[in-house]
């Protein structure tokens, strides 16, 4: 099960993912980010506090939203990551690749 | 317009009710005879020891006999094929006796020139006032149009059987073309390293789909030797694809220059010109170079870079258990020029160096996932351990998962045996 909803901030959109990404459900997530409409200079933040399992899947998602906004011009960032998927960010060095916001985004600072 | 105004109107006064019966009166039956002998069905009346007493037209049209052929010289059992009396003596009869009437029996009738007619048969007794049987009527209903649909049925369903035969066949076949690609994108066997024992295993999460792991260990000359472990996001032939360009690229890239960096720097250069853009392939992958330092010495020198994979495992002669981290290293495919992680460490005696993808710590077990923590316990359990006991053992925990395992699992252990159970002159490379 995935749920997500879409928030709009002068800084870009924030997208708030709550459930599970994996084989099942990154089709649908795809669809979301595709229909996302991302500014140059913005940065498209996602939310991850409700993310309950994150697999190989999820991390190919999450590397089509960071070409989707490349595309745009745009930036992408991982907020409040759960400890479970931060750990599997740190294996494959994508803490390296994403920036990634502890807590709610305060301004909209550049990586 | 409906179908319904085409017919004349019902009639609704007893004037019109009139009408119409003088209407059809000349397209009815003339007497209940001609009812009787031109009837849709046949029918045939015996007495009770079977005696043909009355048959109607139609019957004997059906049979091709004329009536005085049958009345009063054939019983009704005579008209039934050879199982069909069989079947009229032996339950029939009886059970018209039993029950005073049977109902909706499937025969066969045999004509005067031979032929099976099949029909429904209904027969009832019919007693006199004071209740003593004397007569049996029966009609005979024509079932070549029932006989036809029940052949029809068999005919579809021994095609669905057939069908499904063939489906068999073919999900067979695509395990077998599953399971010949699968093993093309591992070693037949891994070549005898001297002075190294080695050991692999493979769980193939589905024979319906082309895992994405891998795993080489080949010879570079000169007493060197690579070995590698690597995991493609990505399941079916679309990964199979970038497992089988993955292996063979580490493998030529390693003969041309086989710096560890260098290497995982050409499969990235690689992956990354090919897969670029919304569907992203990559891999995490250890690539790792063996050096025997010379003929006095039973260990190896080991460089080992890692791309975005999961730590590999040291098992120490001292029974201690370690992560060997390439910390910093990224994934395979996504970035220009990633960060590669590249450590040194050396195998003793005793020491056995295991590499493995995240099926097996990914693993879902009733306490949850299985873990890194576990793994390193149980890898201390098992230490020290040689590189064959150390794969069992891990297949082992593998088989234990059971349906909590839902990936794929590689598994290479590379181990220098114990200084006890080894003569120490005889591992020149």
């Amino acid at each position: 099960m995935l749920k997500t909803s879409t928030r709009h901030t002068p800084a870009g959109p924030v997208l708030d993912v709550r459930g599970d990404l994996d084989f099942h459900t990154v089709p649908e997530f795809r669809k979301t980010l595709e229909g996302l409409s991302l500014l140059p200079g913005q940065r498209l933040v996602l939310h991850l506090a409700g993310l309950q399992f994150c697999d190989s899947s999820g991390i190919t998602a999450f590397l089509v939203a960071r070409n989707l906004a490349a595309t745009a011009g745009a930036d992408v960032a991982l907020a409040e990551v759960p400890d479970t998927t931060l750990r599997v960010l740190r294996i494959v060095g994508l803490d390296q690749v994403f920036a990634i916001e502890p807590a709610e985004r305060a301004g909209a600072d550049s990586a | 317009m409906s179908p319904e105004r085409a017919h004349p109107p019902p009639a609704t006064t007893p004037d019109a009710l009139e009408q119409q019966a003088a209407a059809v009166a000349p397209l009815l039956e003339d007497s209940p005879e001609d009812l009787y002998e031109n009837a849709p069905c046949g029918y045939l009346s015996t007495l009770m020891n079977g005696t043909l007493a009355k048959v109607n037209g139609t019957l004997l049209s059906w049979l091709g006999y004329h009536r005085e052929e049958l009345v009063g010289r054939r019983r009704f059992a005579d008209l039934l094929t050879i199982g069909g009396k069989l079947y009229h003596e032996t339950h029939f009869a009886p059970l018209l006796q039993m029950q005073g009437e049977v109902h909706g029996i499937a025969m066969e009738l045999k004509a005067k020139d031979g032929a099976r007619l099949p029909v429904l048969v209904t027969s009832v007794v019919k007693t006199d006032a004071a209740g003593e049987p004397k007569l049996i009527r029966t009609t005979v209903t024509d079932a070549r149009g029932r006989r036809a649909y029940e052949q029809e049925l068999l005919r579809a369903r021994r095609a669905a059987e057939e069908a499904h035969r063939e489906a068999e066949r073919s999900r067979e076949h695509l395990h077998e073309v599953v399971a010949v690609l699968q093993r093309s994108l591992l070693p037949p066997s891994l070549p005898p390293v001297p002075g190294l024992e080695t050991a692999a295993h493979y769980h193939t999460a589905s024979p319906d789909h082309l895992g994405g792991d891998f795993y080489d260990l080949f010879s570079l000359g000169g007493g060197r030797w690579a070995f590698c472990l690597g995991d493609v996001c990505g399941k079916g032939p679309e990964a199979a694809a970038v497992t089988s360009l993955a292996r063979y690229t580490l493998r030529a890239a390693a003969m041309n220059d086989a710096d560890p960096e260098a290497v995982l720097q050409t499969l990235n250069s690689v992956l990354y010109e090919r897969y670029a853009g919304d569907d992203p392939r990559y891999c995490t992958v250890v690539f790792g170079l063996l050096e025997a330092p010379g003929p006095d010495d039973a260990g190896f020198d080991i460089t080992l870079a890692g791309g975005g994979h999961p730590p590999a495992l040291l098992l120490r002669d001292d029974g201690t258990a370690d992560f060997v981290h390439t910390p910093g290293g990224v994934l395979i495919g996504i970035l220009p020029r990633p960060p590669l992680a590249v450590i040194h460490t050396r195998l003793e005696p005793g020491d056995t160096l295991v590499l493995y993808t995240d099926g097996l710590t990914e693993a879902r077990t009733p306490t949850g996932r299985y873990g890194d923590e576990r793994l390193l316990a149980h890898a201390a359990d098992l230490a020290p351990s040689g590189a064959e006991p150390t794969v069992k053992a891990l297949t082992d925990l593998l088989e234990s998962f059971g349906a909590g395992l839902d990936d794929d699992t590689a598994i290479l252990a590379l181990g220098v045996p114990a200084r006890a159970h080894e003569n120490p002159t005889s591992s020149p490379c």
